[in-house]
């Protein structure tokens, strides 16, 4: 089989999986493009989970743990020589997590949400801020692929800080995928941004189409580039397609519905060798353009 | 002794409320003087996170010895030991002089 | 007037099939019920159920900050103070960027001029509508960039036990949130019975015990759906294996179909769908989801 890949215009850019609805296929073409990227194109490619609360990803693909990162956020602590019960703290937070009691300050840090206002704002400094941990950084490598999951901690719940801290740890040296949380709420907000470009997956149902619309809405108030890929696509369900037509949108590939594929996924095994031709629509798109933020 | 009782409603033949942090209200009960008050804790019930933590600060500087409801939160819970206030849980279904009742007659088991 | 059972049904992993068993349950028990969608970052249950959209109330949850540009005199007190990099300055006066606003006040605190007040966040919209059984379904939709922190969840619970209390209905039925975080304890909140929908996949399985794990901890009684179960008979076994060591009871395996599609197709749950051969097929997995609703109702009498 004969591939063409276009002349691309710089590889360093950073692409964002994202969808309205989870189980559409977000981590299946993150994880297999990614994996076609590095093996059969031969280029240096990192793909990135953000979905922190449950990254799993890491069952696809095959790769060596190099490196690994805790990630903290800061919170207040309180020093009991330093204060006076002036009790100034104990109203102040708007989050709950600083207890005034009668002689003491107790601070819940899962509920605190790093804003400084109790610390700065104590006369006696004694409620000084210290990092708590939230979640790990790890780093994996095999060949050109470079995999970087960010997991929080169970019981925690802060999603935003922890996929900052991720996309912050990327080197940009090269294509970066980010394989964002399902949904359309803050932690999606937060993977999408600083991205040249957001694919969307979505599956041809009712529902999938429902919720690609309500994720379109989100990319159009967040002013991002967006193109739609169709997966498990069929003959049948084709309000998804006219839509995009009409509202100019970009369709850029359609995975077929195919049993052998679901069996394959199933098992926790990669299917690019079964969608390499739309694993490459999808490459040459984003690299065959100029993409700006 | 002062014992509180989370509150579905602001009378004794109200029904116990089974939350804590996000309770209508309280009876704060005096079983010396048999006298009661009621505290509305609506601040709290419309709370998005926090409302156990926030709550249990209140009945501390209610200086109740011991709390009775269905279920304390495990944040709330921390507040109110640390304030060496006793909870009671589990209590669910019966008015909140049947609970006063049953705590007097030692009938509820202390957390 | 006997008590209201409240069924929550999760799936911790997306697209598994809660939303559409969730809406045959509600299907099958007809008026009898009150059906909650709490799905409500993607709420897709309305396509199925086709309610009516009545009672639309708007939800707020939390504040956010808006500086007034009169009172404002450009010190910039506010955007030092600001950890969250929400405030900026246009030609006028500084402003706060609503969605990144978190709430905290730290600017309110620190403006020499009292510029900025604290506003009610507007947050999304609840809606009691009746649906095509004639019974009542609670749902919402959150606004664009909201925080889904669970209380908008709450809300549409909120509502259905007093909508259920009020009416005399016997059951309600909750489709869950997805995932493993607040909108998921939400969601379980007052649950007499909880109904995991998985699938034969690794990370089905994955996501199952994850979910589980938290259902644990309420001790609530709990049953489970395998869809698309012969798919993978092998992970098919390993999910029974696990149902078995942790108490869950099977409920049913529904066969990967394409009946599920067709019917979908024509927003209609697969125990409404007709075809016109007399399928036994369809018939066989019609039967397993009535009989599931069947086994639910027996664990909750």
């Amino acid at each position: 089989m004969c591939i063409t890949i276009y002349a691309f215009v710089g590889g360093k850019m950073k692409i964002a999986i994202a969808s309205g609805k989870g189980g559409t296929g977000k981590t299946t073409l993150s994880t297999n493009l990614s994996t076609m990227i590095a093996q059969k194109f031969n280029k240096n490619i990192t793909l990135v989970d953000l979905d922190v609360e449950e990254p799993n990803s890491k069952l696809f693909i095959d790769v060596e743990l190099k490196k690994s990162s805790e990630v903290t956020v800061m919170v207040p602590s309180w020093d009991s020589d330093l204060c006076d019960h002036c009790n100034k703290c104990k109203n102040i937070c708007e989050f709950n997590a600083l207890v005034g009691l009668k002689k003491s300050v107790m601070i819940f840090p899962e509920l605190c949400h790093n804003c400084y206002l109790c610390s700065d704002l104590c006369p006696q400094n004694a409620l000084p801020m210290i990092p708590k941990k939230i979640g790990i950084i790890k780093e994996f490598k095999k060949g050109n692929l470079k995999f970087i999951e960010g997991r929080l901690d169970i019981g925690i719940e802060q999603a935003v800080p922890m996929i900052k801290a991720t996309k912050e740890y990327v080197n940009n040296d090269c294509l970066v995928i980010y394989d964002s949380p399902p949904g359309t709420s803050h932690p999606v907000i937060e993977s999408v941004n600083k991205t040249e470009l957001v694919i969307l997956v979505t599956e041809p149902s009712p529902f999938g189409f429902n919720d690609l619309k309500l994720a379109i809405e989100t990319m159009k108030v967040l002013k991002k580039n967006f193109a739609v890929v169709i997966n498990r696509a069929n003959n049948e369900f084709k309000e998804i397609n006219e839509y995009c037509k009409n509202e100019n949108i970009d369709i850029i590939a359609e995975i077929p519905d195919k049993r052998e594929i679901a069996e394959l996924y199933s098992k926790g095994e990669l299917i690019y060798n079964e969608i390499s031709t739309q694993l490459i629509e999808i490459y040459n798109y984003i690299e065959g353009r100029k993409w700006e933020r | 002794m002062k014992i509180l009782i989370t509150a579905k409603g602001k009378t004794l033949n109200d029904l116990v409320d089974p939350r804590f942090g996000r309770a209508t209200g309280f009876i704060l009960y005096n079983t010396d003087t048999k006298e009661y008050s009621y505290h509305d804790n609506t601040e709290n019930k419309e709370a998005g996170h926090g409302a156990g933590t926030n709550t249990s600060q209140k009945v501390a500087e209610l200086e109740a010895s011991a709390v009775i409801s269905f279920h304390i939160g495990d944040k709330a819970k921390k507040v109110l030991d640390a304030s060496g206030i006793d909870t009671y849980q589990h209590v669910e279904n019966i008015t909140i002089q049947e609970a006063i009742n049953k705590f007097q007659n030692g009938e509820l088991e202390k957390d | 007037m006997g008590k209201i059972k409240e069924v929550v049904i999760i799936s911790g992993k997306g697209g598994t099939g809660k939303t559409s068993i969730t809406a045959s349950f509600a299907v099958l028990e007809g008026e009898n019920c009150v059906v909650a969608d709490c799905d409500v970052d993607a709420a897709d249950m309305h396509l199925l159920l086709k309610p009516d959209f009545k009672n639309k109330k708007d939800f707020y949850s939390g504040t956010e900050a808006v500086i007034d540009p009169e009172a404002c005199i450009n010190c910039g007190k506010c955007d030092d103070v600001c950890h969250f990099d929400s405030i900026f300055q246009n030609d006028v006066s500084y402003f706060v960027e609503p969605m990144k606003c978190e709430g905290c006040k730290y600017c309110v605190y620190v403006c020499p001029t009292d510029a900025i007040v604290m506003k009610d966040r507007w947050s999304g919209h609840t809606y009691i509508s009746t649906i095509k059984t004639n019974a009542t379904m609670v749902h919402a939709k959150l606004g664009i960039g909201s925080d889904n922190s669970g209380k908008l969840v709450a809300e549409v619970k909120g509502q259905a036990k007093q909508t259920a209390k009020m009416l005399k209905k016997e059951y309600i039925i909750v489709d869950g949130s997805p995932g493993v975080g607040c909108p998921v304890l939400s969601s379980l909140s007052g649950a007499k019975f909880v109904v995991f929908v998985t699938e034969p996949t690794v990370s089905g399985l994955h996501d199952l015990k994850r979910v589980h794990e938290l259902v644990k901890k309420f001790k609530i009684k709990s049953g489970c759906v395998i869809n698309k179960s012969d798919l993978n008979i092998d992970m098919s076994n390993k999910i029974k294996e696990y149902l078995e060591l942790e108490n869950i009871l099977l409920l049913a395996e529904l066969p990967y179909s394409d009946f599920f599609k067709k019917s979908l197709r024509k927003y209609e749950t697969i125990v409404e769908y007709e075809d016109n051969t007399r399928n036994k097929h369809l018939q066989g997995i019609k039967d397993k989801i009535k009989n599931a609703w069947n086994t639910i109702k027996e664990e909750v009498k």
